[in-house]
C-alpha cells in the first residue's frame, strides 16, 4: 500500500512554523516571568530551560523548513550539504537541554531553600514589622497621652512633637518649614545663655528649669526637662524637651505662700505666745511673743525640745512642772496649766503664765503635733491680788468707818464734857490742868478717827483754809515716831494758808515720809521745806494754772528711784517694795489732784529723791482779819433744834449750846425734827438754827430732813454734823441745802464759830 | 549568562555566530579525526538519549516534588509529550537507516508517496508526523509559562 508523502511534508512545514511561533512566545513569556522576579532563582532556571527548548525547537523547525524548501525546489544537493550542520546543532541543543534538565532538582531545591529562607525572613520581617508598628503605635499613644513633648534639632528646628504640644503651640511646624523653636514657642530663656538646647549642646546631660513661655499671648510657667537626643552612633542631633504646665501650681504656690505669710504674720501678731510642736515634742514654730517670754529666738528654738524652750516651774517650790504638751501628746486632749506654774525664761527670769495646749489634727483627723498658747499673767495676777487686797481694805475701811463714826460720837461727849468742865473749873487748879490734858488726848483721838475715815473712804477732801505746817509736822512725827531717821524743817513764818483736807494731806505727807524712810534704810536725814510761790511759771517742775501756790519739798538722800521706774511710780499697784501695796503714791497723786495741786518727783538712782507738792494758796487768808472778828461776835439767844440719834451726843450738845446761851430742842431722827421745826414755826418763837446728824440708822437722816425743812422754810438755817468727817456731803454741804457743816467730835469753840458763821 | 541582553550578552551572541560560520565553512582537513558516515546519526541519537534521560529526570523530580501549583500540570504534560516525541523521533531516525529506499515513490527527486508494507512501515510513516507531538508539547509549555506568569 502506498500512502501519500504529502501529509508528512505538510505537517512538517506547518508544525515547524507552529513550533517557531510557539517557541518565540514561550521565550517571551519566560523572559517576562523572570523579569518580574529577578531575584527568583527558579524562574531564572525556567527561563534558561525554556530558552534551551526554544533553541532546540527553532533550530529544528528552521532546519526542517529549509529542508522542505530546498527539497521542494529540487535543491537536494544543498540540503545534503546543510543537513549535517542542522542535525549537529539539533544534537547540541539536546545536550544543553539534558544539562538543564538534570539540574532541575538542584535548582528546585536551591529555590525551595531560598524561598523558605525568604519566607522565613519575610515572616520574621513581617513579625518584626508588626512589632515595630505596635511599638510605634504604643510609643505614639504614650507620646500623645503625655505632657507636651518635642524633639528639637541642634539647628533649633522642630523635628517631632506630640499632640499635647501641638494643642499648645498649634502653629509650630516641622523642620521642613524651617521655623525656629524660639519663633514658634518663644520663652524667657530663648536666645540667652540659659537656652536649654545650648546647655545640652554644652554637655549638660539633663536640664530641668522653670521657663515662662508665651501661649496664645499669655505667659505661662512650664517646668521644662531637656535631655540630649542622640543618633544611633551617639551623635547629638537634638534635644528632647517635655513641657509641664505649672502655671496653676505656681499660682497656688504664690497663694499658699501668701496665705502662709498672712498666717505667719497673724501668728506673730497674736498678743499671746504660741508654740507648735511635732509629735516628738520638737518646736516647729514659735511666735514673737513666745520668743520674748521664753527668751529663745525662733532660730534657736526650732528643732529644740519643748522642755528646753518652754520650761515650766512651780512658782512656790521652783521645781519643774509637768509640761502640758506632754499631756496632749499622751492623751490627745486639750490640756491646761496648773495655776501655780511659772515660765522660766532662758535669761533666768520667770513669769506667771496661763496656757492651754491642744492637739493639731490633719485632714484625716490624725494628730500631727500640738499647739501651745500662753500669756504672761504676772501683772494680771498681781492686779488680782491687789484687787483682793483692796476689797479687804474696803471691808476694813467700812469697819473702820463705822468704828470711827461711833468713836466720834463718843468723843463728842467726852470733848464736850471736858470743855464744859473746864468752864466750870478754876484755870489755876490742878483739875483744870487735868482737863486740859484730857482735852488734848481727846483731840488727838479725834484726829486718829479722821485718819481712819480718810483711809476708809478716800473721798472728796473736806477742805478748810489753814496753815499747813502743823499738819506736815504731825504727819512726819507720826511716821518717824521711834525712828532713827532725822528731819530738818525749813518753813517760813509767812507761809500762806492752804485750803486743804488735813486728814488727806496728812496721809500724803505720811506716804512720802514713809517712802523716804524706806529709801534711807531706816537711817539718814529727810529735809522738809515749805515756801510761797507767787509765779508758778518760774517753777520748772510745775505744770499748773497761773496762781499762787504753797510748795512743799520732801527730800531724802536714799537709794533713789531707777530711771525706768520713775514714770510708773504713780501707777496704781506699782511698787518696788516687797511689802508695798503700790497704792500709796497713787492715792497721794489723787489727793493732791483733788486739791487742784501737783505732785512731782526728781530722783536719780543712788542719789536721793525729792518729792515736791504744789497746793493752791487760800484766798481766805486775806479775810483773816474779818474772820477774827467772828470770835467777838455773839449771836443772839437762838432757838437751836438738835437732831441726833445718839443720846450722849444730844445731851452734850444741849449742854454746850445752853452754855453758849441758846435754847435747845432735841429730836432723835429727821422726821421728828421736821415735825418739831414745823410746830415751832407756828409758835411765837420759831427755830432759828437746826443741827442735824447726817446718818440716822433706821430713820430719816439729815440729807432727807433738810429737804423737808427747806420745802417748808427755804430760809431755814440747817447745819449738818456727822461722825463721818470726810463724808462728801460735809465737803459740799451747800449743794445739799445746808448752811454749814461740822464734823464730830467738835469742840465748844467749833460750835460757837459755826453758829457765828450762820448768824453772820 | 547569555539571556541578559547586555553588552556581555551581545558579545556572547557574536562569538557563537562566528563559531557557527567557521563550522559551516569547515573543510574536512581541519579535523584531526574524521567523523563522517554513520557517526552523525549515532551522535544525534546519543543526543536524543541524553535528551530523554534529561527530561526523564526532570519529569521524575517534578513528580517527586509534588508541585501542585498552577502550571505544573501543563509542564508535566509538556514533558510527557516531549518524551513521546523523543521516542518517536529516536525510533524514526533509527528506522530511517533501515527503510528500503525503494519504498519511497519519487517524482523526480521528490518523494510523493511511501509504500507501506508492514507495521514497521506504518510506524515509520507516523514518525514522519512527529510535529503532532512536538507542537502540543510546546503549547503546554506555553500554557505552563503563562500560568506561572499569572502568579506574578
Amino acid at each position: 500500500m502506498t500512502v501519500s508523502w504529502f501529509p508528512a511534508i505538510f505537517i512538517d512545514i506547518v508544525g515547524s512554523v507552529s513550533v517557531l511561533v510557539i517557541s518565540l512566545c514561550c521565550a517571551l513569556i519566560a523572559w517576562e516571568l523572570t523579569s518580574r522576579k529577578p531575584d527568583n532563582i527558579f524562574r531564572h532556571y525556567i527561563f534558561l530551560f525554556t530558552l534551551a527548548i526554544v533553541c532546540f525547537a527553532i533550530s529544528r523547525s528552521f532546519g526542517h523548513l529549509v529542508k522542505q524548501i530546498l527539497l521542494l525546489n529540487g535543491l537536494n544537493v544543498y540540503w545534503k550539504q546543510i543537513a549535517p550542520f542542522s542535525g549537529a546543532v539539533n544534537s547540541a541543543t539536546f545536550v544543553v537541554i539534558f544539562a538543564f534538565s538534570i539540574y532541575f532538582h538542584r535548582f528546585q531545591k536551591a529555590h525551595e531553600e531560598v524561598e523558605n529562607y525568604q519566607n522565613t525572613l519575610e515572616e520574621k520581617i513581617a513579625i518584626r514589622t508588626e512589632q515595630l508598628e505596635k511599638a510605634n503605635l504604643t510609643l505614639e499613644n504614650v507620646l500623645n497621652s503625655s505632657i507636651p513633648i518635642s524633639i528639637t534639632s541642634v539647628e533649633f528646628e522642630l523635628l517631632l512633637a506630640n499632640e499635647a504640644y501641638h494643642s499648645i503651640w498649634p502653629k509650630a511646624q516641622s523642620c521642613e518649614d524651617g521655623e525656629k523653636c524660639y519663633d514658634s514657642r518663644p520663652g524667657s530663656l530663648c536666645k540667652t545663655d540659659g537656652c536649654l538646647l545650648k546647655r545640652v549642646k554644652n554637655g549638660e546631660g539633663q536640664v530641668l528649669v522653670e521657663v515662662t513661655k508665651t501661649v496664645n499671648g499669655a505667659d505661662k510657667v512650664f517646668l521644662v526637662t531637656a535631655r540630649p537626643f542622640l543618633s544611633p552612633d551617639g551623635e547629638l542631633i537634638g534635644v528632647v524637651e517635655s513641657f509641664q504646665d505649672i502655671s496653676k501650681r505656681k499660682k497656688t504656690e504664690v497663694a499658699l505662700a501668701s496665705e502662709r505669710e498672712r498666717l505667719s504674720v497673724t501668728l506673730r501678731s497674736i498678743a499671746d505666745g504660741v508654740i507648735t510642736t511635732d509629735l516628738d515634742g520638737k518646736v516647729v514654730l514659735i511666735n514673737r511673743v513666745a520668743e520674748q517670754l521664753t527668751g529663745w529666738s525662733s532660730r534657736e528654738a526650732i528643732g529644740k525640745s519643748i522642755h528646753q524652750v518652754f520650761n515650766l516651774i512651780d512658782e512656790r517650790t521652783g521645781e519643774t512642772c509637768e509640761n502640758p504638751v506632754d499631756k496632749v501628746l499622751e492623751t490627745g486632749d486639750v490640756a491646761t496649766l496648773v495655776s501655780y506654774a511659772a515660765l522660766l525664761s532662758q535669761s533666768g527670769s520667770w513669769f506667771n503664765v496661763e496656757d492651754s495646749a491642744a492637739p493639731i489634727f490633719d485632714n484625716e483627723d490624725k494628730m500631727i503635733g500640738t499647739v501651745l498658747v500662753f500669756r504672761d499673767v504676772t501683772e494680771a495676777r498681781r492686779t488680782a491680788e491687789e484687787l483682793l487686797k483692796i476689797k479687804k481694805l474696803e471691808s476694813v475701811g467700812v469697819l473702820a468707818g463705822g468704828i470711827a463714826h461711833d468713836f466720834n460720837n463718843i468723843l463728842s461727849a467726852i470733848l464736850g464734857n471736858i470743855e464744859l468742865a473746864e468752864i466750870s473749873t478754876d484755870p489755876t487748879s490742878k483739875v483744870y490742868q487735868f482737863l486740859q490734858d484730857a482735852k488734848v488726848a481727846a483731840v488727838r483721838a479725834k484726829e486718829s478717827t479722821n485718819q481712819l475715815l480718810t483711809f476708809s473712804k478716800g473721798g472728796e477732801p473736806v477742805k478748810k483754809a489753814a496753815r499747813i505746817e502743823k499738819t506736815i509736822m504731825e504727819a512726819v512725827d507720826f511716821v518717824l515716831y521711834e525712828s532713827s531717821v532725822s528731819t530738818t524743817f525749813t518753813i517760813p513764818d509767812d507761809l500762806w494758808q492752804v485750803e486743804f483736807d488735813p486728814g488727806q494731806i496728812s496721809q500724803v505727807i505720811q506716804n512720802l515720809i514713809r517712802n523716804a524712810s524706806h529709801a534711807l534704810g531706816g537711817d539718814g536725814e529727810i529735809s522738809i521745806a515749805c515756801e510761797n510761790v507767787r509765779d508758778v511759771s518760774s517753777e520748772p517742775l510745775a505744770d499748773l494754772p497761773k496762781r499762787e501756790y504753797v510748795k512743799i519739798s520732801i527730800q531724802d538722800n536714799g537709794c533713789g528711784i531707777a530711771e525706768e521706774n520713775i514714770q510708773k511710780i504713780f501707777d496704781p499697784y506699782f511698787t518696788t517694795k516687797q511689802e508695798g501695796s503700790g497704792l500709796g503714791l497713787a492715792i497721794s497723786h489723787s489727793i493732791i489732784s483733788k486739791h487742784a495741786g501737783q505732785i512731782v518727783v526728781q530722783s536719780k538712782e543712788n542719789d536721793g529723791t525729792t518729792f515736791t507738792l504744789f497746793l493752791p494758796a487760800s484766798q481766805k487768808q486775806m479775810n483773816n482779819e474779818q474772820a477774827n472778828e467772828f470770835k467777838t461776835f455773839q449771836p443772839h439767844r437762838a432757838k437751836v433744834l438738835v437732831m441726833d440719834d445718839e443720846e450722849i451726843v444730844q445731851k452734850i450738845m444741849e449742854q454746850m449750846l445752853e452754855h453758849l446761851g441758846h435754847e435747845v430742842l432735841l429730836s432723835a431722827d429727821g422726821k421728828e425734827a421736821v415735825e418739831i421745826f414745823m410746830q415751832q414755826h407756828e409758835s411765837d418763837r420759831p427755830v432759828d438754827i437746826v443741827i442735824m446728824d447726817l446718818t440716822i440708822p433706821g430713820g430719816m437722816g439729815g440729807k432727807e430732813a433738810v429737804n423737808e425743812i427747806l420745802k417748808f422754810d427755804p430760809e431755814a438755817k440747817v447745819i449738818v454734823s456727822s461722825g463721818y468727817s470726810n463724808d462728801p456731803i460735809l465737803a459740799n454741804y451747800e449743794r445739799y441745802g445746808f448752811k454749814a457743816a461740822i464734823s464730830k467730835p467738835f469742840s465748844l469753840a467749833e460750835i460757837k464759830k459755826t453758829l457765828q458763821t450762820i448768824a453772820s | 549568562m547569555c539571556f541578559d541582553w547586555s553588552a556581555k550578552s551581545l558579545r556572547c551572541l557574536f562569538s557563537v555566530g562566528i563559531v557557527t560560520l567557521l563550522v559551516m565553512k569547515a573543510e574536512p582537513a581541519w579535523a584531526v579525526q574524521a567523523h563522517g558516515g554513520v557517526e552523525g546519526l549515532v551522535s544525534h541519537q546519543i543526543g536524543h538519549m541524553l535528551f530523554m534521560v534529561g527530561i526523564g529526570s526532570l519529569l521524575f523530580h517534578v513528580h517527586r516534588a509534588r508541585l501542585r501549583t498552577p502550571g505544573w500540570t501543563e509542564f508535566r504534560i509538556f514533558i510527557w509529550l516531549l518524551l513521546v516525541w523523543n521516542v518517536i523521533t529516536f525510533t524514526g531516525h533509527w528506522m530511517h537507516e533501515f527503510v528500503d529506499v525503494n519504498k519511497y515513490v519519487r517524482a523526480g527527486e521528490n518523494i510523493v508517496s511511501f509504500s507501506v508494507m508492514d507495521i514497521a512501515d506504518v510506524y515509520f510513516y507516523l514518525t514522519r508526523l512527529d510535529h503532532l507531538f512536538l507542537v502540543p508539547s510546546l503549547v503546554f509549555l506555553l500554557l505552563a509559562l503563562k500560568k506561572w506568569r499569572m502568579q506574578g
